[in-house]
């Protein structure tokens, strides 16, 4: 079901066949994208052409070619930079943090950790938006749909487009 | 324009009026036009333009509302918005393609969702189809184009406006045109009323040809100018037209005194009395000749014309004309050239050629004028031939005159010894011899006179026909038996004034000559005609005269006349016939006898045929006087009257007077008129008749003498007697023999009859008048 544009974006539809890979290819398609709809605080970036930092936190789900895919990728005018950990240090850089769902456990850890940061985080475990998370993927009616914490944002000083409100939806919990 | 487009719209012929005012409304309509289709088709772009612009604005708001849609494929506000767009009821369909092409979200009019199909593209932008617009944009997100909004707008509502549009356009151009139509016809006359009032004075000025006219000038402006230049050309015009019309007046005046001068010219030229041929120089040709030329030469004009004189042989000698031409070469001018020059009968006749080179045209011409002097040349040798006749006359009547006195001696007293009665028979006889051959004497010294233009003639009333027969009967005698002698006399033959004797004589004579020309015999016819002479002929004969005449004529069958000797017979003393044959005298006689009686003479001979003469006598046909021929009266007898006698001769003087005298006269006389007229002023004789001698010498003749007693004292009777020649033709000289005139020799006894006779007569106060005829 291609009929997610989304991930015809980062020309990954014609590959899947597993429709557990196409999602977490979607999801990762997504997360490049959000970058088009977030404005960071102006202390999230030194000088204009430095690039997003997106992070992942943790098991990988997106696959061997998301380096790459990530690497091409332009918003507005920044470059992508793909950063894995498997510790929560150095997380603050991050602009985009997706938290794997192996990291459960720490959540609440590590989201205490970029309490302060600009860090937009990210993640597809259940409750993830209820516990801090900015954004959370769910899945609606077979399709990749996310939640967005707007609070949680706010808390971090992240502007979320309205257009990104619009096609999410918007959960206003406690950070 | 050609074929039936310009049958329909014959725009030249239009009026002014009309032009302008369909320039008028064309101008307007057309610009009118003009701008509301530019507006109409300004606003039609423009309305485009904003429907596509305001179309080009709703799909960049979708668009932009749709970023985030078509990134993470949610096509639920798009469908939102798009569902917003419904507010336009003009929208057909809208519609938000994913970067697949797939549709995200399509809204549909609900009037057309039965037929709808989706319009493609290739591009950015718009373009207007079946009344719709449709429009497709390309929706650019983070630089790549993830999606693309398809707009569908129905144009309808253009559609109407337009129309409306249209509908306004053309109430507004209809009423513009009306105003402008109204307008115009009022004010084009600002313009064309001069021009229809100067088209009028141009007509008036052609049809009528009045040039007096002018047009008036309402404006400044080119039609003013035009108005100005018009009304010069006519003073122009005008003034060229007097002008002209004095021309043509002069030109005509000239025409016609050139015409009148070249008819003076022609006529002249034709009129003239000479001939005149006008002759190219170069050529030889003739150019033209007058009628003259024709007439004297003999030719139609067609023939002459455009020869030469060569050609048409005019020259006898050709060199003539060389040398004559040569002349007029060499002198410019010829004058009184002799030349002989020959007509179209072959007849040649002397002229004299005067030559004159004139220009003529561009061509040198020569002018021949021609003198035909063969009438003259004929006439001078008439004349010498008659004035050598005249002085052999003179000649002869002088001794004749000498003679006569003689003879009257003579005879005189030869009579008186014979009458005296007293000699025997032997004497009477010789002395009677002496008489006859007296007689014989004065008749040859008559002969001798009468040849000469002015003899004694005594005219009276007679008929050739008498005389005729009287001739003939002596004739029978002289001719001979083998002559036979004819006469043919015109029954009714008009009566001649003549002399009888003489006329015998010259009958004599010509049957004299025909005897000799006749030796073997042959035919001598006498007959007479009277016929009527008219002027042409007399023209031609210049000694004949017009009128009635009387010709006698005298035939021969002799031996005839060559042309030479007929051109000399009547010489005095020339003759055919050998030494003392002939006196030569006969026919100078004829010829003399002819011209007294106021008459000519043809002669028409031929060698070996015979010889006619014709003699014309003038006929007379006045009632004859009373025959003066007097018969002697036997008894003389005298008188005691007082006679003065004139005679410059001293012995006829003395016989005369002693003759009178014998006879009882008282007897005066004088040796010449002048001794007489002394003689009479000194001593008044009384005088009762004057016997005097017409010629005489010291310059005062009888008559002048007998005028002057007369005039003295018209009771004084007059007797004249000569043996001269003298003047008979003279009107105011009455000479009547028996009368007053005594012709010498005379005998003795005719003196004292006539002496007796004039004495006898009844006074009459002034001389007799003329006789006619004479």
């Amino acid at each position: 079901m291609c009929g997610m544009c989304g991930a015809g974006l980062l020309g990954v539809c014609a590959d899947a066949k597993d429709p557990a890979e196409l999602e977490n290819q979607l999801k990762g398609a997504f997360l490049v994208k959000f970058a088009l709809f977030v404005e960071w605080p102006p202390r999230a970036f030194m000088k204009p052409n430095d690039p997003i930092v997106l992070g992942i936190l943790g098991k990988d789900p997106f696959g061997d070619q998301f380096e790459l895919a990530v690497q091409t990728q332009v918003a507005n005018g920044r470059r992508f930079v793909l950063k894995r950990f498997q510790e929560p240090n150095g997380l603050e850089a991050c602009h985009i943090l997706f938290i794997s769902s192996s990291e459960k456990e720490r959540l609440p850890e590590i989201l205490q950790t970029l309490r302060n940061s600009f860090t937009l985080t990210v993640g597809d475990m259940a409750n993830f938006a209820e516990k801090g998370g900015i954004l959370e993927f769910i899945k609606e009616e077979g399709k990749v749909r996310f939640e967005i914490n707007v609070d949680a944002a706010e808390s971090k000083n992240l502007k979320i487009s309205a257009k990104l409100l619009q096609v999410s939806k918007p959960i206003r919990r406690g950070p | 324009m050609s074929g039936p487009f310009r049958h329909w719209f014959n725009f030249r012929k239009w009026s002014i009026q009309r032009k302008l005012m369909v320039i008028i409304l064309v101008t307007t309509g057309g610009a009118l036009l003009l701008a509301c289709g530019a507006f109409v088709v300004n606003d039609f772009l423009a309305y485009r333009r904003s429907v596509a612009k305001d179309l080009s604005t709703k799909a960049r708001i979708i668009g932009y509302g749709s970023t985030a849609a078509l990134t993470f494929g949610q096509p639920k506000p798009v469908e939102e918005i798009i569902t917003a767009l419904q507010a336009d009821p003009d929208l057909i369909s809208a519609s938000v393609y994913d970067q697949q092409g797939q549709v995200l979200a399509q809204y549909v009019r609900a009037d057309r969702q039965g037929d709808f199909s989706p319009p493609q593209f290739q591009e950015n932008g718009y373009r207007f189809e079946h009344g719709q617009i449709v429009l497709y944009h390309q929706i650019v997100f983070n630089g790549e184009v993830i999606g693309a909004v398809v707009l569908q707008r129905d144009l309808q509502e253009m559609r109407q406006r337009f129309q409306r549009y249209l509908g306004i356009v053309g109430i507004v151009l209809f009423t513009a045109m009306c105003v402008a139509f109204v307008l115009s016809s009022k004010l084009q006359r600002v313009v064309s009323d001069p021009i229809l009032h100067l088209a009028k004075t141009a007509n008036i000025v052609a049809e009528k040809r009045n040039y007096a006219v002018r047009a008036q000038k309402e404006s400044e402006d080119e039609l003013g100018h035009l108005i100005d230049r018009f009304n010069e050309m006519l003073v122009q015009i005008q003034a060229r037209e007097t002008a002209l019309q004095r021309q043509i007046a002069e030109r005509k005046k000239a025409e016609e005194a050139l015409h009148q001068s070249q008819e003076r010219f022609s006529k002249a030229f034709q009129a003239s009395s000479i001939a005149i041929a006008i002759v190219s120089f170069r050529s030889g040709r003739i150019l033209d000749v007058n009628e003259f030329f024709l007439k004297l030469f003999g030719y139609e004009r067609g023939e002459v014309v455009g020869h030469t004189a060569l050609d048409l042989a005019l020259w006898v000698d050709p060199q003539d004309r060389a040398k004559l031409v040569e002349l007029a070469r060499a002198r410019g001018s010829v004058r009184n050239f002799e030349g002989h020059l020959r007509t179209k009968t072959g007849e040649t006749r002397t002229t004299l050629v005067s030559v004159e080179s004139v220009e003529l045209g561009n061509e040198t011409c020569l002018l021949f004028i021609t003198h035909d002097i063969s009438e003259r040349l004929n006439l001078e040798a008439q004349l010498r031939q008659s004035q050598k006749m005249e002085a052999v006359g003179q000649l002869a009547a002088g001794v004749a005159h000498d003679f006569n006195n003689i003879m009257t001696i003579i005879q005189g007293h030869t009579d008186l010894v014979l009458s005296s009665g007293q000699l025997d028979g032997e004497m009477s006889e010789a002395l009677q011899q002496v008489c006859a051959a007296a007689d014989q004497a004065t008749n040859l010294t008559r002969q001798l006179l009468t040849f000469s233009r002015k003899p004694l003639v005594q005219l009276h009333w007679l008929n050739l026909n008498e005389i005729i027969d009287q001739a003939a009967q002596m004739l029978g005698r002289t001719l001979g038996e083998h002559i036979a002698l004819k006469c043919h006399c015109a029954p009714e033959l008009p009566g001649i004034r003549g002399d009888a004797g003489m006329l015998q004589q010259l009958i004599m004579n010509l049957a004299v000559n025909a005897r000799d020309a006749m030796p073997r015999g042959g035919e001598l016819t006498l007959g007479t005609t009277a016929l009527k002479i008219d002027s042409e002929y007399a023209k031609a004969h210049p000694e004949a005269r017009p009128g009635e005449v009387v010709c006698l004529t005298v035939t021969d069958t002799g031996c005839g006349m060559d042309a030479k000797t007929l051109s000399r017979i009547f010489e005095p003393f020339f003759t055919t016939k050998g030494v003392g044959k002939g006196t030569g005298l006969g026919l100078a006689m004829v010829y003399g006898i002819v011209n007294q009686h106021q008459g000519w003479i043809n002669v028409a001979s031929e060698v070996g045929a015979g010889t006619t003469f014709k003699l014309f006598f003038p006929a007379d046909s006045h009632a004859s006087e009373s025959s003066a021929a007097t018969s002697p009266d036997p008894v003389l007898r005298g008188g005691t009257e007082t006679i003065f006698v004139v005679e410059d001769e001293p012995k006829v003087r003395r016989f005369v007077c002693s003759r009178l005298r014998q006879y009882g006269y008282q007897v005066l006389e004088a040796a010449s008129g002048l001794e007489a007229l002394r003689f009479w002023e000194e001593q008044q004789p009384k005088v009762d008749l004057l016997l005097t001698d017409l010629m005489m010498p010291e310059g005062i003749f009888g008559r002048d003498l007998a005028e002057r007693l007369q005039a003295a004292q018209p009771t004084l009777k007059v007797i004249f007697t000569s043996g001269y020649a003298f003047d008979a033709t003279d009107e105011d000289f009455a000479l009547e023999e028996g009368r007053n005139f005594l012709p010498k020799p005379y005998p003795p006894h005719r003196l004292i009859q006539i002496v007796r006779n004039c004495l006898d007569q009844p006074n009459r106060a002034q001389p007799p008048k003329s006789r006619e005829g004479i």
